[in-house]
């Protein structure tokens, strides 16, 4: 409670009644008073500089309020400029914050509590503040409320701090909800649109170059469009010495609290892009970068328009550097996740197609107790078994081995384990329809953190295949030898018997000698020509010289030959194909001699051989029919693959290298042709070629 | 030589055939020759040979089977059989088949006439 420099005078007045020893007394008490007094109200106003809080006083019967200067200025108004009763000074306070502010005074005055409300105060240069008002309603008796005392500091910094903090939190949550950091920073714009700016733009660095805008919000819907044209119209310049370009390339942030009418004229390209820029309203502007992997891949414009009267301070550019250091965490989290994602993806698709089984395994492979803990869906139709079956049964691998590799595998597998390092093992497989498959399994050994194997893990692939031809080729091998060796045993007879009669004189016999080993020499020469075809075929050098023929003179051609060949055969040759064919005549012969070969061969009793050519559409159609042994359907494809022949005991007997129809389908294919086989066993057998007629 | 021994050879490629008959001719041997595998148990019957030679790849049959029959008839027990192959590898099965002796393709003219005279003499 003050007093004033009034009251001294009425105390004077009153004292001259008094007697002057009461009187010195009283007024001795008053001086101290008022010296206590003055040093309070000094105390009270360097307190009020130091801590920027101003004090007042509201005399509620007479609705009239006196602010201190201090008061007067936080609030927005110059000295002695505020209104003095209540409805007048809520013209300063912020329209949003009026109701709420009014009803805090009556309910404190009510309730006969302490008033503490916060409330925004608009000052004529258009700026908010934030405004703590705190009071003590001063009661009459106890009866009614007279005054109330109190005060007011700013709290907009404050204010600023809690705001910023709680958009921070909230961004965050947005920018870690989604892996796609074009929709969440596209959606943190529009957090930070109206709260901590008047819009908000993002510009990421595209990978052709130049800017993409991939966020943008503003407050007035209205100037997104404009805000879109003048960026369609005005690029962002990469080389231009400010804004948003010189961000990204010097990777620190811009900020201009005021832009002036004037740095707009000076910055502007053109009398257009300075009205574009007017006409949007730059008021204030922070641009802060964006990182990836420590490089500037973008930036976020905040911007207060011109019109709102909202400006950025220090605190504001602070904000936006921790909104900029989330959003790259965000974007870098996108790109690391999208690595992580492609990696794993592309280890799936590989694991899923891989043709056999990819699987982990703990524990010794050869003990009881092997747990699988991995294997891809593919082992269910390469084995027929169920996934859950492998993972459940203990060592269920190795209870599908083959029984007469069992023992080995197991063994293998332990030796794999042990030896620490991983090795390949080859062993069969029963599958559940109970086919037996050749695998090959390829594994590594997972060790603890001391080198002790605890696991495996591994591919084992279906090999079947592949040992089938290994298979084929050592019968090849073999097969290929014998024949080698037929001529060559007679070569070397004649010879023998050649020297043998030399030594003896008689010379009579030796000239017919000589022709037989002419004859085996011409033997051997035209199986290694045979030979030599096959690197043919895989060197793709199998065709050479190209020209229009007639098939059907062909065909009787290789009948002719092939009739010298066999006493007990009949060959019958039809032709009824008046148009020429295209390609390596020489080759194609090789095929048809082949097919009458086949024919005489496969009909070791003799019979009739029937050559036919005709036509069938766009083709011409060769068949060789013959009436011998026949071939069970399961080889009619088969026969055609490389060193394939047919394994019936009884069948293999015939002689022959397995090339013949190999090579002459890979001819008939290089023409555009193919073969196929009808037949039965022991009915005959009738060879097709066809191969597409000239056009 | 007044008794020439009798030798049947059964071998489906003429030209080793035809080696084989000129050798064991010019040796004092009087040869059957068989290109084919058919007939040959009734050949065999027939000609009565002292030992016969047999190609272990006819066409169309296996000369092993042939062998098998041969030594499972008793009329032709007692004749023996050498077979000849260019197939190494069956020379062990050869002798399960019963036959007396092997010979590899292709050999020397020696040991072709070395073997026949053991067998024959």
């Amino acid at each position: 409670m003050s007093l004033s420099h009034d009251s001294v005078v009425n105390l004077k007045k009153v004292s001259n009644k008094l007697s002057d020893s009461a009187l010195d007394g009283a007024i001795d008490r008053v001086r101290a008073l008022e010296r206590e007094l003055q040093h309070t109200k000094m105390q009270l106003k360097s307190a009020q500089k130091a801590c920027y809080f101003g004090t007042f006083e509201w005399d509620l019967f007479a609705d009239k309020i006196r602010w201190s200067p201090e008061a007067e200025l936080l609030l927005g108004a110059s000295v002695g400029s505020l209104n003095e009763n209540l409805f007048g000074w809520m013209e300063i306070v912020h329209p949003e914050d009026v109701e709420r502010l009014m009803f805090e005074i009556r309910n404190s005055v009510a309730k006969r509590k302490d008033l503490v409300s916060e409330f925004r105060v608009v000052h004529t240069d258009k700026s908010t503040h934030w405004i703590t008002l705190k009071g003590e309603v001063i009661w009459d008796g106890k009866t009614s409320p007279v005054r109330l005392l109190g005060v007011v500091y700013e709290i907009t910094s404050r204010k600023q701090t809690e705001e910023g903090l709680l958009f921070l939190s909230e961004a965050s949550q947005i920018l870690s909800s989604s892996l796609n950091f074009k929709t969440t920073l596209s959606q943190v714009a529009n957090l930070a649109v109206p709260r901590i700016a008047d819009w908000c733009v993002v510009d990421m660095v595209k990978e052709t170059g130049g800017f993409e805008e991939v966020a943008i919000a503003h407050v007035d819907q209205r100037k997104v469009k404009w805000a879109k044209k003048y960026r369609e119209e005005f690029p962002v310049n990469p080389n231009a010495v400010s804004g948003v370009a010189n961000v990204v390339a010097s990777g620190k942030s811009e900020f201009y609290p005021i832009i002036t009418d004037e740095i707009l004229v000076k910055g502007a390209l053109n009398k257009r892009h300075l009205k574009l820029m007017r006409k949007i309203g730059f008021g204030s502007v922070i641009v802060v970068p964006l990182f990836r992997e420590n490089k500037t891949v973008g930036a976020i414009s905040l911007v207060m328009d011109s019109s709102s009267g909202r400006r950025f301070n220090e605190t504001d550019l602070h904000l936006a550097q921790q909104l900029s250091s989330r959003a790259s965490l965000a974007i870098e989290n996108s790109r690391l996740y999208g690595e992580v994602e492609l990696g794993r993806k592309r280890v799936n698709t590989i694991i899923s197609e891989l043709p056999g089984v990819v699987w982990e395994a703990w524990g010794n492979p050869s003990g009881p107790n092997q747990r699988i803990d991995f294997v891809n869906d593919r082992v269910e139709s390469m084995l027929g078994y169920s996934v859950s079956q492998w993972l459940s049964v203990p060592n269920f691998w190795l209870t599908i081995v083959h029984p007469e590799d069992r023992q080995r595998a197991a063994a293998e597998a332990a030796e794999i384990f042990h030896g620490g390092i991983g090795g390949t093992s080859r062993f069969r497989w029963i599958t559940k329809d109970g086919r037996i498959i050749w695998v090959e399994a390829q594994s590594s050994v997972i060790t603890d953190n001391q080198g002790k194997p605890v696991g495996m893990r591994g591919v084992t692939l279906d090999i079947s295949e592949r040992i089938e031809l290994e298979k084929r080729k050592d019968e090849f091998m073999s097969m290929a030898s014998h024949e080698l060796k037929t001529p060559v045993t007679s070569l070397k007879v004649y010879v023998d018997l050649f020297k043998k009669q030399l030594q003896v004189g008689n010379t009579s016999q030796l000239e017919s000698y000589l022709e037989k080993i002419d004859k085996q020499i011409f033997k051997l020469t035209k199986l290694i020509r045979d030979l030599l075809d096959i690197s043919k075929v895989e060197a793709g050098k199998l065709i050479s010289e190209l020209s229009k023929f007639d098939l059907g003179e062909l065909a009787l051609e290789m009948v002719d030959v092939s009739a010298q060949l066999s006493d007990q055969h009949e060959i019958l040759c039809i032709c009824q194909l008046d148009e020429a064919i295209f390609g390596d005549q020489e080759r194609i012969g090789q095929v048809v001699l082949n097919l009458i070969n086949n024919a005489i061969k496969y009909s070791p009793l003799g019979g009739k051989i029937i050559v036919k050519v005709y036509k069938e559409g766009a083709n011409a159609i060769l068949s060789v029919q013959d009436f011998g042994v026949g071939i069970d359907a399961v080889h009619h494809t088969k026969i055609f693959d490389r060193y394939y022949q047919v394994t019936d005991p009884f069948e293999r007997t015939y002689p022959g290298l397995g090339i013949g129809l190999y090579v002459s389908n890979e001819i008939a294919k290089r023409h555009g042709g193919q073969m196929w086989v009808e037949s039965e066993k022991g009915e005959g057998s009738i060879f097709y070629l066809a191969l597409p007629l000239s056009t | 030589m007044n008794n020439p021994k009798r030798i049947l050879v059964v071998d489906d490629d003429p030209d080793i055939l035809e080696a084989i008959f000129l050798t064991l001719n010019l040796e004092g041997y009087h040869v059957i020759k068989a290109d084919k595998a058919d007939g040959v148990t009734e050949l065999a019957i027939s000609e009565m040979p002292d030992l016969i030679l047999l190609d272990v790849l006819l066409s169309g049959f296996d000369g092993r089977e042939i062998a098998k029959r041969l030594k499972n008839d008793p009329r032709t027990a007692s004749i023996p059989v050498i077979m000849i192959s260019a197939h190494p590898g069956v020379s062990k099965t050869t002798e399960n088949s019963g036959a007396d002796a092997f010979l590899e393709k292709p050999f020397n003219l020696t040991d072709l006439i070395s073997l026949v005279s053991r067998f024959t003499s």
